[in-house]
């Protein structure tokens, strides 16, 4: 009900918000009884902050003091939740808050302190995986028909969706400023990118897009290492025999070419070698047989969109453009992608423009 | 470039049937191909809108009208 309250009174909540935060929602978060009850204390935080923002557009000293002590609260019960499940909802507020609360919200003991809290969920990922893998291999727990099998796995994928969205947030809402920070974890995205899961690995690619999308060419001594490993993932010349569930994995090659589609929107100079470089591997990524069928058709309309956005943004390196064009056009349409789409036919329109008309 | 324009309109086309841009960019690509189609010999529009198939025909007849 107080999560109702707050989300649709918004400002006129805030006479309550100062109380309801101290006296029910903070202690609700670590209520141990009742997951429930630590469910709804997490989805209340974004509506506070909203709440504390709307009602005092001139003074920021309020909604802050009420931010403050949101995030504080949060990073705090990350660092202690064991449950996965009630982690991603910790997770699911935090960024909300951010996104709410604005630009450079966040100081860097923050972030620093983030990234403390997220490398331990990330350990605990990991050792979770682990005992899975092995009860799996051992014949102890069957994958596909042991429901508690199935759960924690899709639990451990909710909160590595959390995460990623909360990355995406706070790079949204610092740019550079988080980036040497961030580099703290790289760790983690680089044994995401030699994972045999596919979501794993597209987790790993979906970050590094992240870090390029709003750190531009100053993202490149950060994330230069990885931009190999994107290349090979655009096709499928990333799987090995061992790593045969790769093969079924179109979201990782739409993950890496929405990527090289990013890096030439947003990359500058610093990214035109990498444009080029792509190139081919997006053209044999649409070249495959099974490029339009449902399952793929995804992964094919992001590199077909990432081409144009290389020929518009970021073709400085590269030295037959115009049969680059040529072939690009041989990649259109793009009826399924939404988001892509108009970037791809804007860039066509502004070629009819240049070259015809 | 003026060699593609067939496979200009047929990309073109495909989207509008599927919906796949809509607003300022539905608006702009249809102005602009319009003008494109200009550029090529009498008939040759036409000729190009009747090989496509009847339901695509009918989306690009109804935005280009």
């Amino acid at each position: 009900m107080l999560v109702c309250y707050a989300q649709e009174l918004k400002g006129d909540f805030f006479p309550y918000v100062p109380s309801v935060l101290e006296k029910l929602i903070i202690p609700g978060l670590k209520f141990y009884f009742h997951d429930g009850v630590r469910s709804a204390s997490a989805k209340c935080l974004p509506a506070l902050v909203e709440s504390a923002k709307l009602a005092n557009p001139h003074d920021l000293s309020i909604p802050n003091s009420i931010f403050r002590t949101v995030i504080d609260a949060l990073l705090l019960r990350i660092e202690e939740e064991g449950s996965p499940e009630i982690c991603s909802e910790f997770y699911e507020a935090f960024y909300e808050s951010i996104d709410i609360a604005g630009d450079n919200c966040l100081s860097a003991q923050d972030m620093n302190k983030f990234i403390e809290v997220t490398a331990s969920q990330l350990r605990d990922y990991g050792t979770r995986k682990t005992q899975r893998d092995e009860q799996v291999a051992s014949g102890d727990r069957d994958i596909e028909e042991d429901e508690d099998v199935q759960e924690a796995i899709d639990a451990d994928e909710v909160l590595l969706s959390a995460i990623s969205k909360s990355i995406h947030n706070i790079f949204k809402r610092h740019k550079f400023s988080f980036l040497p920070i961030w580099a703290k974890m790289t760790p983690y995205v680089e044994a995401g990118l030699a994972s045999s899961e596919a979501n794993t690995r597209s987790w790993s690619i979906c970050i590094i897009d992240d870090v390029i999308e709003y750190c531009g060419g100053d993202a490149l001594p950060f994330i230069g290492a990885y931009l190999q490993p994107i290349v090979r993932n655009v096709t499928d010349d990333c799987i090995l025999d061992s790593y045969p569930i790769l093969i079924l994995a179109p979201e990782i090659r739409q993950a890496a070419a929405y990527g090289v589609g990013v890096a030439a929107h947003k990359g500058g100079p610093q990214f035109a070698q990498f444009c080029a470089m792509a190139l081919q591997p997006l053209f044999q990524c649409i070249a495959r047989p099974d490029a339009r069928e449902e399952d793929h058709v995804y992964a094919t309309e992001n590199a077909c969109a990432a081409i144009a956005k290389i020929i518009h943004f970021n073709a400085s390196q590269i030295p037959n453009i115009e049969g680059v064009i040529g072939s690009w056009l041989d990649t259109l349409p793009i009826v399924n992608d939404e988001e892509e789409a108009p970037h791809a036919y804007n860039i066509l329109m502004d070629l009819v423009e240049r070259y015809v008309i | 470039m003026t060699s593609q324009i067939p496979k200009v309109f047929n990309a073109v086309a495909a989207a509008i049937e599927f919906g796949s841009i809509e607003g300022k960019t539905l608006a702009r690509t249809v102005q602009v191909t319009k003008k494109l189609l200009a550029t090529l010999p009498a008939g040759e529009a036409q000729r190009l809108f009747t090989a496509m198939p009847p339901e695509r025909q009918v989306a690009v007849a109804e935005k280009f009208e």
